[in-house]
């Protein structure tokens, strides 16, 4: 195995420069009588001398100063044996020694993105769903008013969702132009505008239903569920236009950091709650008669069925003697 | 110019006040003189005494008004000591200084007082009279304002309270904390009521002679002494709330209109309503907010108070708000119940509640019904009925009903024979 090549990877992970060799012996360091010249002032003039041996490179350090780090072993050596895709580091240049049989892997970065990613990704469409999700941001904000409303107070209203649909963009497009190299702002864009979106919606139905089934449980429940599902969904297409990780991964790490958030969520909420509260905490939640999917109890049959409210546990019954 | 016209108008009138108090008060200090010399043997300082620290914890007044050495106080006075004798003891000052103990021999928290008991008998005693007097009387009142000297206060009798159902004697004068529990004495020195509560300026509360007389008479012949003071407790506010809530189911309500709505008004003639509404050009809803309530408050420790019933309503209407709009502004008003004040942690349990569409005289409404239980007197509750009306898209109605102990059974038909007799005008518009 005498071809091989070795490459310069940058601190970021991405590939710097490469070369390819067809030589039993190779020298690698400063000076200009190497094969492979590191430009890298903690490198030194003759640092590091390579033998292919089979399927296997012997790799020693013959500067005796500056060392030779290898990350498989996790430590500083003077000698060692490497394999295909094997890295080390000399001074701060990081080097991967491949063999022109290495298996690809990276096949997979050329699986393409899913349609609806690739469609909402467009230019012209981000557009679209900025300016449908403006005008539901503006009828939202519109609707939870109670007083004249200006067309300043709405625009801020609105640019409090569209700002933190951007930021949390920005952020993904960021960890993509690190990860896969594309930034891919407009499609990140559109998928945190259409999540918040899809956030106050599922609100707004959680709240109906609690409110029909007379039940603030129901509301919680439903709203943690559906949020829970909307929050994997999105968090997946997040990870999907930003990283190359598996499906099968994809799923189980956006799933557990929506289950971590209600988990902390639901912990925070209850560590906080006062354990005596001297006011009822009543579901109080009202909504205009748009549709009524139970009907009226009567009088006497609400109060037949709510006597359970002046039942206490027993241990108030009977305070102990002091 | 005009400033030296109001400056010497001033002294003219101030001037004349003067002259007016001082002749009155020639003639009323002497007579005050003469009943704080008949009296002053007979009237005595309470301590309740922190037994930890040796130091006294509240102070109030006592007066003895048997042979036997029977005294009278409040209830409010000695509390401390009834609720945890094992911490507290009770003891007396004498005019001359002399300090003795006091035994609890009898309570009646409806009305705060309690009897107790010196084994050292005094030499003099006070006569107990009748309250029945007519408005204008002299009284006078006697007792050791905020621990400065035993005290006499000249005022006058006017009559009971109106807004109450345990009515006590309105007293125009000044009775100040460390009073409570002295007497008021009529002119011959007979005791016609004993000194409770101030709403400042004057206003002064007295309770009825009588019911001392009625609490001494349970006391003497022993029918009150059973069970502990917990029970005795239990049992007269079961008792009273019995009493109160069964002339209040009996009563036929008179109604009041809030909006669109006729409802329950001043249903016994000891409830007071207040009013209110608004209309303001910038606000898109108008309202109108009526409460009802009495003035009632027993007192049980501190910090922890019961008796009072409360109702109040509230009509909206939206001045240009859609329905969702309306309707955010609706819940947001629905969403604030009530205050308690009146217990704490170690009094009451957490309220329990439940909630349903209820049909409400022909309309539908959103029904919200709590009740907590009282941790040492478990057949009590305070509770909280509230409604609002749901299905009309831009306008609102809601109701609250706060009642604070009361039994289980009464509860629930108080708040029945409420819903029963809410009506609406024009029904059948939506």
């Amino acid at each position: 195995m005498a071809k091989f090549i070795i490459e310069i990877i940058h601190p970021l992970r991405f590939l710097r420069e490469y070369k390819t060799f067809d030589a039993p012996l190779v020298r690698i360091g400063r000076g200009y009588d190497n094969d492979l010249i590191v430009a890298d002032p903690h490198v030194s003039a003759r640092h590091l001398i390579v033998r292919a041996q089979g399927e296997e490179w012997a790799v020693e350090d013959i500067s005796r100063e500056n060392g030779m780090f290898v990350p498989k072993f996790a430590r500083v050596v003077e000698q060692a044996s490497l394999k295909s895709g094997d890295e080390l580091i000399i001074g701060r240049t990081r080097l991967r020694f491949l063999s022109p049989e290495h298996p690809v892997a990276a096949t997979k970065l050329l699986v393409p993105t899913h349609v609806f990613l690739r469609t909402i990704g467009r230019p012209v469409n981000m557009g679209s769903i900025l300016i449908v999700c403006l005008m539901g941001f503006a009828a939202h904000v519109y609707l939870i008013s109670v007083e004249e409303t200006s067309i300043w107070k709405l625009a801020a209203g609105v640019l409090g969702f569209v700002f933190s649909s951007f930021f949390w963009a920005g952020v993904w497009a960021f960890i993509g132009r690190m990860i896969k190299h594309k930034t891919q702002f407009a499609a990140q864009s559109s998928l945190s505008l259409l999540f918040v979106a899809a956030v106050l919606i599922t609100v707004n139905i959680s709240e109906y239903l609690g409110y029909w089934l007379n039940s603030e449980t129901v509301e919680t429940v439903i709203a943690a569920i559906l949020l829970g599902g909307l929050c994997t969904v999105f968090l997946i297409g997040n990870l999907t236009l930003a990283t190359n990780v598996s499906l099968k991964q994809r799923i189980a790490v956006c799933s557990s950091i929506s289950i971590g958030i209600i988990a902390v969520a639901a912990l925070l909420y209850y560590s906080a709650k006062d354990e005596f509260n001297p006011e009822p905490a009543y579901f109080a939640s009202l909504k205009p008669p748009v549709l009524k999917i139970l009907s009226d109890r009567s009088i006497d049959q609400f109060l037949a069925e709510t006597t359970g409210i002046f039942d206490f546990p027993e241990k108030f019954k009977q305070p102990a003697a002091k | 110019m005009r400033k030296k016209f109001l400056v010497s108008a001033g002294i003219v009138w101030a001037a004349a006040t003067l002259a007016a108090t001082a002749a009155r008060a020639q003639s009323m200090t002497d007579e005050a003189q003469r009943i704080y010399q008949a009296a002053h043997r007979s009237v005595v300082q309470v301590q309740v005494i922190d037994l930890a620290t040796g130091k006294k914890t509240s102070i109030g007044s006592g007066f003895q008004f048997s042979p036997e050495g029977d005294m009278a106080t409040n209830f409010h006075v000695v509390a401390e000591a009834v609720h945890a004798p094992q911490r507290f003891r009770v003891e007396y000052v004498r005019h001359d200084g002399l300090i003795g103990p006091l035994e609890v021999r009898g309570i009646d928290v409806i009305h705060d007082l309690a009897v107790v008991h010196s084994p050292e008998k005094q030499e003099t005693y006070l006569l107990l009279g009748h309250s029945d007097l007519s408005k204008g009387t002299h009284l006078f009142s006697m007792g050791n304002p905020f621990d400065l000297g035993m005290s006499i206060v000249d005022g006058i009798y006017n009559g009971l309270m109106e807004d109450s159902l345990y009515k006590k004697i309105l007293f125009s004068g000044s009775i100040n904390p460390g009073m409570s529990g002295g007497p008021a004495l009529d002119k011959e020195g007979k005791v016609i009521g004993i000194n409770v509560a101030t709403a400042g300026n004057e206003v002064s509360f007295l309770v009825p002679v009588e019911h001392l007389q009625e609490l001494y008479g349970s006391v003497s012949s022993g029918s009150s002494a059973q069970g502990s003071w917990k029970e005795i407790i239990d049992e007269q506010l079961v008792t009273n709330q019995n009493q109160y809530m069964r002339r209040l189911l009996a009563a036929s309500w008179n109604t009041l209109e809030a909006g669109e709505a006729r409802v329950p008004g001043e249903i016994l003639d000891v409830f007071k309503c207040w009013g209110k509404s608004e209309d303001k050009e910038k606000q898109l809803y108008n309202y109108a907010y009526i409460q009802c309530s009495t003035s009632d408050n027993i007192f049980l420790s501190n910090g922890f108070s019961t008796g009072q019933i409360l109702y109040k309503y509230l009509w909206l209407t939206s001045k240009g708000l859609n329905p969702f709009r309306f309707y955010n502004f609706y819940q947001s008003r629905f969403q604030y119940p009530n205050p308690y004040e009146n217990a704490g942690e170690d009094d009451v349990t957490n309220f329990k509640c439940d909630n349903n569409f209820v049909d409400i005289g022909g309309r539908t409404a959103k029904v919200i019904w709590c009740a907590r239980q009282y941790k040492k007197f478990p057949g009590l509750y305070d509770i909280n009925f509230s409604l609002a009306l749901t299905d009309r898209p831009q306008r609102g109605f809601m109701m609250e009903v706060l009642a604070l102990g009361v039994g289980k059974t009464n509860a629930v038909e108080f708040v029945r024979k409420f819903m029963k007799a809410v009506q609406w005008q024009n029904l059948s518009s939506k």
